[in-house]
């Protein structure tokens, strides 16, 4: 190991001996459970360790509990995010369980898909969102998914164009 | 990536194309419109080719219920906290969902672990129509995508019902439970793990390949060393799956032992009244009902210093 890293190892120990008490008790009242406060401060280290250029980051910081907090925060919109998605899952699985009626590594990896899709298409409207996926998805003409969501054709491409234009932009930002 | 003004621009085109070619209503006028726009720079075609990317992501999401899925879940962010009744895995009276195969991907328990607390029991209903009662202080993960589902006993006890042509395994550090249709409760313990069948047969395998099969209305304790003899499971030993605690001319120190898994705090029966014989059938969900119960059909009181501090002695 090149004298780096080991300042670097001891640096994110010493920031984890002096802090994760304080991250837990930070998020314990947020995400409202005990243990699921104490896994996402692992994760949190976790994330501050794999982060690009980690050392230099960590180097960087002036405010530990900011920096922590901040990683947090986006883990815990992450872990909601997850939550619904898999609760929307198992709720079309109850509906139309002949649809989810595919192999296992088939469904891990439409489940991996789908979370992807979301976070993807988290900021959009819920208009723009919903006309994007019934043409992509269900690959419906415009005509009937203007008929659908009672919005004019126009709308409906000018959605899908906005929709596409996020998408690229947000796929090139993640190196996609 | 940063991307500069030019290639905004010709992403927002290679978008506006994107729209347009997908509309399903694609005049031979707007190909030769959109093959010269795509000829025209070398930017142009880079952005379409990201639009390309896109539509083939977009392609492997390809599944009937995938826009319900997705609909469903912004809804529900959007909607707050709501609970999904109707699921293929369903948690009745529980708060955390979990599918395990899923968080497999992300090797994080966390999402996967169902718990309950003292005197709190769970039912799962898993996708292969496996049945699942979490006892009292018990801790599982749960992995449900594979066509075999699997439960990793991490605290406490649970009870599994595994219907007809399926099979169920359940793992714990000493070794793990394998069955068909079969009913069977798995309990974790200080060093060792016990297996009672209740119905049909379950298997159990140890890490240096050893096994052994039990039977219905067999009970057995194991570890990485080896297993103890066979026994025969006790009277009622699944009531608490129905959330009861039946005695049958029990020692009471026994039943006390028995009845403080499912109380938090202290509990305890002096030495002068642990012989005492009791039969009866209580409700688990009541423990001071029970310990009423136990003042007027035995000769003992119960101390009850606290609501968490309780011994039953002599009258």
């Amino acid at each position: 190991m090149s004298t780096p890293d080991v300042a670097f190892t001891s640096q994110v120990s010493q920031l984890y001996r002096a802090q994760s008490k304080w991250l837990h008790n930070w998020l314990k009242p947020r995400v409202n459970c005990s243990h699921l406060a104490a896994d996402l401060v692992q994760d949190v280290f976790v994330r501050v360790m794999s982060a690009a250029d980690a050392a230099v980051k960590l180097e960087a910081v002036r405010e530990p509990k900011g920096y922590l907090a901040t990683i947090a925060r986006r883990l815990m919109i992450d872990h909601l995010r997850r939550v619904h998605l898999e609760r929307a899952w198992l709720q079309v699985l109850a509906e139309q369980p002949e649809a989810l009626d595919i192999s296992p590594e088939q469904r891990l990896a439409l489940l991996q898909t789908l979370f992807e899709l979301d976070a993807m298409l988290a900021s959009l409207g819920p208009k723009v969102r919903e006309a994007f996926l019934l043409s992509q998805i269900d690959g419906m003409p415009y005509k009937q998914i203007a008929a659908q969501l009672g919005i004019s054709e126009v709308s409906v491409r000018r959605y899908v164009a906005k929709a596409a234009e996020h998408c690229m932009i947000y796929s090139l930002g993640l190196g996609l | 990536m940063h991307l500069d003004a030019e290639q905004r621009a010709s992403l927002r085109q290679a978008a506006h194309w994107f729209s347009q070619l997908n509309s399903g209503d694609v005049q031979a006028s707007d190909y030769s419109a959109w093959q010269l726009w795509l000829n025209a720079t070398p930017v142009n075609s880079w952005a379409w080719q990201q639009a390309e990317r896109l539509q083939t992501r977009m392609a492997a999401s390809e599944n009937p219920a995938s826009a319900r899925v997705l609909a469903l879940a912004a809804h529900g962010r959007h909607a707050g906290r709501r609970r999904v009744v109707k699921a293929g895995l369903v948690l009745l009276g529980g708060g955390a969902l979990s599918l395990g195969g899923y968080r497999e991907v992300k090797q994080s328990a966390w999402l996967a672990d169902v718990r309950t607390g003292v005197g709190e029991q769970r039912s799962l209903l898993l996708n292969n129509g496996t049945a699942v009662v979490l006892n009292t202080a018990s801790a599982t993960d749960v992995g449900d995508l594979r066509e075999a589902p699997w439960l990793r006993l991490r605290q406490g006890e649970l009870m599994v019902t595994v219907p007809a042509r399926q099979t169920c395994k359940v793992v714990t550090r000493n070794g793990t439970i394998e069955a068909g249709e079969s009913r069977f409760a798995v309990r974790l313990f200080e060093d060792s793990s016990s297996l009672e069948v209740f119905a049909q047969q379950a298997q159990v395998k140890l890490a240096s390949g050893q096994t052994l099969q039990l039977a219905s209305g067999q009970r057995c304790q194991f570890n990485e060393q080896g297993f103890s003899s066979v026994e025969a499971v006790a009277l009622a030993a699944d009531a608490w799956g129905q959330g009861l605690l039946i005695a049958n001319d029990q020692r009471l120190d026994t039943f006390i032992a028995n009845l403080s898994r499912y109380r938090p705090g202290w509990l305890r029966c002096a030495q002068s009244v642990a012989g005492l014989r009791i039969s009866g059938t209580y409700k688990l969900s009541d423990t001071d009902q029970i310990l009423r119960a136990l003042a007027t059909s035995l000769p003992v009181q119960v101390q009850a210093r606290t609501r968490y501090w309780v011994t039953v002695t002599a009258v």
